[in-house]
């Protein structure tokens, strides 16, 4: 099979997996707060009822970029993450393919924001430049984890061979080694940020910036840029859930055990601290980021730089 | 609305970015318009707008007899409805010249000090939630549903207790409510270690240090109240300085919380400690609690007449600080003049004080750490906004019994 197929293909098994995942989420943080928190499948019925509603475009916005960026971001999201899923399942090489997971991603991220910004409220605004900030952040520590995992596994780009490489060594690459272990760590590290929840919630703090660049977002936009954020911290987990902790097995099996276990990173890294942290300040976040899982992602890249050396 | 084109725009002066904050804003339970001169994430400077829950209380209560405007008084504030009417009261039984039983002036501290407890801890959710701390929000939220339901068996219900009456109170204790109130206390000192530790969690300590710094001078000279200047090193609280009800009997059971920090943090601990010292007052007043009628045996229509013309200053110490009244009777059963000083209207200079010069992402938590109540502090001045002139708002205008 071509792997654009198989992507398309994995692409629902994707959304619907992000959506349960926010279920699940929004039912475990109810039951920490002692409420009963909404039904599991609420985010379905949320999107349902928000692409059945009008969009409204505000009078200052850029139109085309406040339009289509919702569009394009949960494209990005969803392509990005089905591309994994397809990749595990498949197991079909593709040059580069970590990279441009990691651009897919990002691009998701940038362009829900600066959507969200070219409504033309101060808000808005201002959580552009909080969100520009606090992505630039995390996404290196993120990136140099993602090196660390490639490095290992033979310096290639390609999550196949990461997933190969797991997959003879017989374990994850979070249980092989040290530096694979400290990757992992930095990855978790950035993961609330990712998520926009709490303690890194400072883009869309509704009591500081008013939802910041969802404000002007209603309707079918708020549904898009819904699924964009939910799409991308779940690939964003099962990206990680498939460097570093993969399960030797055949691919459907391993691609199911890779979806469990991103459920489990993203409870661990996203519901958790969302619920029992409160939020910092946006100069905080970037301070953290930039040294705690910077430097952890730095070791573990230097570690298994030396390593590879010394084999060679 | 003049000045609807004004909000959610942006209008650039030099560098700094004009950003409102309310009338209406996710932080803010109540309308009120800050207006915030930003450099960056810099509060330069901000411009603070009354007027948006006005609804000039203080001129009905003119036009209404002094039973009528006991309950009225009771419903200026929806978390301190206790120490509205008792303030008003007591203005108006110093005028009489009247005394209530020992058993009164002892149950009416105790449901001042249930009351500062469930107001202490409602502002303890709401401040975390401004900090993105949802979870310590439910949490604070349901430990004080457990006082509000023994106020609610003891007085009938949640929020307008309706204790007050003139020379005295109108309902009394019995034995099952007191085991009640005494059961319900101590599950809230048990309830309260806990939310003690949720508040000294590094995230939000981190949060609340250093932020909306009021200093011990500008606290006096800003005439701050309540434990915003209590936080601020201002040994001062009405109960043991200007004993009322049955505070003077009481005086050694409680000491006042007082802290050096005069930041957000120091005004939490505070708050915190105040609802322990309150457990602590409760149980005292239950114990000492004196035999004996709760109120005098004359019909409260014939007391009112009585009452002869004068004018009284009362005070309270209300949850969030010093609560004044002033009172003119006619001697007809009727008011010529009702004046009701609020803590939060005491505290919006010292608020205007910790915001110049704080960060944007700590407006919220700054506003919320001097528990403002905006409609409480709004019917004291009748001030158009707009224009800045003041006016006197006419009975005809208010609608009666319409809105």
């Amino acid at each position: 099979m071509e792997l654009h197929l198989a992507t398309a293909a994995s692409a629902p098994i994707v959304l619907l997996a992000s959506l349960v995942y926010e279920g699940v989420d929004r039912k475990l943080r109810a039951r920490m707060q002692g409420r009963v928190g909404p039904p599991l499948l609420q985010p379905f019925y949320d999107l349902v009822k928000l692409f059945g509603k009008d969009r409204i475009i505000p009078l200052t916005a850029a139109y085309p970029l406040f339009n289509y960026a919702p569009l394009l971001s949960a494209s990005c999201a969803l392509a990005g993450g089905a591309l994994v899923f397809a990749v595990l399942v498949t197991g079909l090489q593709l040059a580069g393919d970590l990279l441009l997971v990691f651009y897919l991603l990002s691009s998701s991220s940038l362009l829900a924001m600066v959507g969200g910004a070219s409504s033309g409220n101060p808000y808005a605004a201002i959580s552009l430049s909080r969100g520009l900030s606090v992505l630039l952040s995390y996404k290196l520590p993120m990136l140099l984890s993602v090196l660390t995992a490639a490095v290992k596994a033979g310096s290639t780009l390609s999550l196949a061979s990461v997933v190969v490489f797991q997959a003879e060594a017989g374990g994850g690459m979070a249980t092989l080694s040290l530096s694979g272990a400290l990757a992992l760590l930095a990855f978790m590290l950035c993961m609330p940020a990712e998520g926009e929840v709490p303690p890194f919630d400072v883009t869309t703090a509704k009591t500081e910036v008013v939802h910041g660049f969802l404000i002007e977002y209603g309707g079918p936009h708020l549904a898009l840029v819904k699924i964009a954020k939910g799409v991308s911290r779940f690939s964003t987990a099962l990206l990680a859930a498939s460097l570093f902790l993969y399960t030797p097995a055949r691919p459907p099996l391993a691609a199911m055990l890779c979806l469990l276990k991103a459920m489990c990173i993203a409870v661990l890294t996203i519901t958790v601290p969302g619920t029992v942290l409160g939020r910092v300040k946006p100069g905080q976040v970037v301070r953290f980021c930039l040294v705690a899982p910077t430097s952890i992602a730095i070791l573990s890249l230097v570690i298994s730089l030396l390593e590879a050396g010394g084999l060679a | 609305m003049g000045e609807g084109q004004e909000v959610g725009m942006v209008t650039r002066e030099r560098e700094l970015m004009r950003v409102p904050f309310g009338p209406i804003h996710p932080a803010l339970k109540e309308p009120v318009k800050l207006t915030l001169l930003v450099d960056g994430e810099e509060v330069v400077d901000v411009s603070i707008e009354l007027g948006y829950v006005h609804r000039g209380i203080e001129a009905l209560a003119e036009t209404r007899n002094i039973v009528q405007v006991l309950h009225l008084v009771e419903r200026v504030c929806g978390i301190c409805s206790h120490a509205h009417p008792l303030c008003f009261i007591q203005a108006i039984e110093s005028i009489g010249g009247i005394e209530p039983p020992e058993r009164a002036l002892y149950i009416r501290s105790l449901v001042a000090e249930l009351e500062r407890m469930q107001s202490h801890l409602m502002w303890l959710g709401v401040m975390s939630y401004q900090a993105g701390l949802l979870t310590l929000f439910m949490y604070a939220l349901r430990v004080r549903e457990g006082i509000l339901d023994v106020l609610e068996e003891f007085t009938g219900n949640r929020v307008i207790k309706e204790v007050n009456t003139i020379g005295g109170v109108r309902r009394d204790l019995d034995d099952r409510i007191i085991a009640r109130m005494r059961s319900a206390v101590k599950e809230l000192r048990r309830a309260l270690k806990l939310l003690i530790e949720a508040v000294h969690d590094k995230t939000l300590e981190s949060r609340l240090e250093g932020v909306g710094v009021l200093e011990h001078g500008e606290a006096v000279e800003l005439c701050a109240v309540g434990p915003v200047a209590r936080a601020s090193g201002v040994d001062f609280d009405v109960r043991r300085d200007d004993p009322y009800a049955a505070y003077s009997q009481l005086r050694g059971k409680f000491s006042v919380i007082v802290r050096r920090g005069g930041d957000a943090l120091s005004r939490t601990e505070v708050r915190i400690l105040e609802v322990l010292e309150s457990t602590e007052l409760v149980e005292a007043i239950l114990d000492e609690l004196p035999q004996g009628e709760v109120r005098l045996g004359k019909s409260l229509l014939r007391l009112s007449r009585e009452i002869p013309a004068g004018e009284d200053v009362s005070r309270v110490e209300a949850p969030r600080g010093e609560l004044l009244y002033y009172v003119r009777t006619d001697g007809r059963e009727f008011l010529n003049r009702l004046r009701i000083r609020t803590p939060t209207l005491a505290n919006f200079p010292a608020l205007m004080a910790m915001l110049r010069g704080s960060e944007l992402a700590d407006v919220p938590i700054i506003l919320s750490s001097i528990d403002p109540c905006i409609a409480c502090a709004e019917r004291v001045t009748l001030v158009d906004a707009r224009e800045g002139a003041r006016r006197t708002v006419r009975l005809s205008e208010l609608g009666r019994g319409g809105g």
